[in-house]
């Protein structure tokens, strides 16, 4: 590099402003002997100082006006998006609300098609509380004593009201009455309520039509405890009383009301004062009425659903059939679960010949996961197993009501 | 109104703030984008066009920076983009004149040069270094128009450009050889 060329680097340095001290002091001494280099110095800083001196553009006076009068286009622009997305969001929010109300529509009314009443005219909710047995069973001539028996000891706390300016506490309950039973149905009567305590889980009309299937609940007194037996000549299953050890003052709520016979007698005395519906899907659980025991068929619960009930209803029932009210939006706040250990009287029956029941309670005896007197509960796979066992050792059998489906059957072995 | 003040009252549609803000920054705003265009029609468009941008884009204003900033940098994109819509139409233009036509300026453009009155007032020598900066590219032009005319800091214009600052010196440095270069011819002109 010749020296004017290091002492060109020097002044491009001193443009761009980072030169240093001595490298001025040298350049400085080197432009007095050098022309070429003076020159280059003076032309490079006069760009520098031209460029400086340029002169600055002043604002036009009407700058602030015009910008002005444009962001004035730039709101109206952003108001018309606005309100133009504030439209399509209503057109897909009209669109899309209809579309879910239609489904919301069919959902509710594929819930509710289940438990379409039949509009029976009145207000009034009449359920049949039958037999459930299909069999010609009857309650035992010892049971209606024992029934007698027990009316003097129960206390008559409140009346049970069956006019029609009733709440619908009322609860009208109807007992078979001994060998007469198949003629003569239980009713259980239920009248509306006010839809303002309905807590919305009631019907407005709710309707039973008194003409559906029968459901029948039998109440069996306290006194009959330990009167299961298989050889029951009426083929009755007599079941025990023993109250369900979950019991709670929960259940233990609302007036009752004097329920009444088919021919408007009043109820006996136990009836009285007790708690209101108790509804338990039958073959799943057993309730302790107070001293009694009410067990209730599925129609009935089905049927029942339909009432407007009052909120202080208490609902007993197996947690397996806990699901299932509660899929009927029945207040089950109060519920109380029964031990799975108390079975009720079946869901259904199985009978068999008195001389095979021994070989049958051997082999129930490998698949029950429980059982209590002469009342058995198995798993669904293990009733199909039992059933398959059965009939390969060739012992005929006759089975009512057991509904295999479940995931848990139960059902009173019955020695025909 | 301190800047954060004024800053909340541009963000909530106060017209009065925003304009408070534009009389803040409008001399610097037009200055930097008539550096750049040499032409004042084009900066005065340019510099509109950089306050609708912050009018739109103020709410995206996360203060990562500094206000100033934040606007040269706007101001900056917009010119580029003015200068490439220069670019691109002398381009098209240029296809279909005839050969015939020495007239270098395209006929149905907007004439950038300086106008009669902008030739008056600057001298000779100003008035070649302005067209000589007008002929650098637009990243020489920007840094010699940052740091020469508008006076920011080789920080200031790496924060603008988000350029490291060795970059921009040595931009600069290459920037300053080239405008030498382009005024060579006028040479004597600078050395009177």
């Amino acid at each position: 590099m010749s020296e004017c060329e290091k002492y060109k680097k020097i002044i491009e340095s001193v443009a761009n402003g980072e030169c240093s001290e001595a490298d001025k002091a040298l350049l400085d001494t080197h432009v007095l002997e050098c022309n070429d280099c003076r020159e280059e110095l003076a032309f490079v800083m006069s760009i520098n100082e031209t460029l400086q001196s340029l002169p600055k553009m002043e604002v036009p006076e009407d700058f602030l006006v015009s910008l002005n009068k444009r962001l004035d286009v730039e709101d109206k622009i952003k108001a018309y998006a606005s309100d133009k997305a504030k439209r399509n969001i209503f057109r897909a929010w009209k669109k899309y609300s209809a579309i879910t109300a239609c489904l919301l529509l069919a959902v509710l009314v594929q819930i509710n098609v289940w438990d379409l009443p039949v509009n029976n005219g009145s207000n009034d909710v009449v359920v049949e509380v039958s037999d459930k047995s299909a069999a010609n069973k009857s309650v035992s001539d010892d049971i209606a004593e024992a029934e007698e028996k027990s009316v003097a000891d129960v206390t008559d706390e409140e009346n049970i009201q069956t006019t029609d300016k009733q709440p619908v506490d009322e609860v009208e309950f109807f007992l078979e009455e001994g060998e007469n039973q198949k003629n003569t149905s239980n009713k259980i009567t239920a009248k509306a309520e006010n839809k303002d305590k309905s807590d919305g889980l009631l019907q407005k009309n709710p309707v039973v039509t008194e003409k559906k299937a029968p459901v029948q609940a039998t109440v069996i007194p306290k006194k009959q405890e330990n009167n299961y037996s298989v050889e029951s000549e009426n083929k009755t299953p007599v079941v025990n009383t023993q109250k369900p050890q979950s019991k709670t003052n929960e259940q233990e709520v609302v007036q009752t009301q004097k329920p009444q016979t088919s021919d408007n007698q009043p109820l006996p005395e136990y009836m009285d004062n007790k708690d209101n519906i108790i509804i338990v899907p039958e073959g799943t659980s057993r309730v302790n009425f107070d001293d009694y025991e009410i067990v209730v068929t599925e129609e009935f619960l089905e049927a029942f659903s339909m009432a407007e009930m009052p909120s202080n209803n208490v609902i007993v029932a197996s947690p397996a059939a806990m699901a299932s009210i509660e899929n009927l939006s029945i207040d089950t706040s109060a519920a109380c679960p029964v031990p799975e250990t108390n079975y009720g009287a079946g869901s259904g029956s199985l009978l068999v010949a008195a001389s095979d029941v021994q070989k049958v309670q051997s082999i129930l005896n490998k698949y029950s996961t429980g059982a209590q007197n002469q009342t058995f509960m198995l798993t669904s796979s293990n009733y199909n197993s039992f059933i398959n066992e059965l009939k390969g050792e060739g012992i005929e059998y006759q089975d009512y009501m057991i509904h295999a489906g479940r995931s848990n059957v139960a059902f009173t072995l019955i020695a025909s | 109104m301190g800047e954060k003040e004024l800053l909340k009252k541009c963000r909530q549609g106060d017209r009065d703030a925003f304009n408070i803000l534009v009389q803040t920054y409008q001399r610097q705003v037009i200055n930097l984008a008539y550096g750049m265009l040499s032409n004042t029609e084009d900066a005065t468009d340019a510099a509109q066009e950089v306050f609708i941008k912050i009018y739109r884009n103020i709410d995206r204003f996360e203060g990562k920076s500094s206000l100033s900033t934040w606007i040269y940098r706007i101001t900056s994109n917009v010119c580029k983009d003015f200068l490439r819509k220069r670019t691109r139409t002398i381009q098209s233009i240029s296809i279909y004149e005839s050969s015939e036509d020495d007239d270098d300026r395209p006929m149905e453009i907007k004439d950038s040069s300086p106008t009669p009155q902008e030739h008056m007032e600057i001298t000779e020598t100003q008035r070649e270094v302005r067209k000589a900066l007008d002929e650098l590219p637009e990243e020489y032009k920007s840094v010699i128009v940052m740091y020469d005319l508008e006076g920011l800091s080789y920080d200031e214009i790496s924060n603008v450009l988000q350029c490291p600052v060795g970059t921009i010196k040595s931009r600069l440095n290459r920037a300053r050889k080239a405008l030498k270069k382009n005024l060579s011819e006028k040479r004597e002109l600078f050395l009177k």
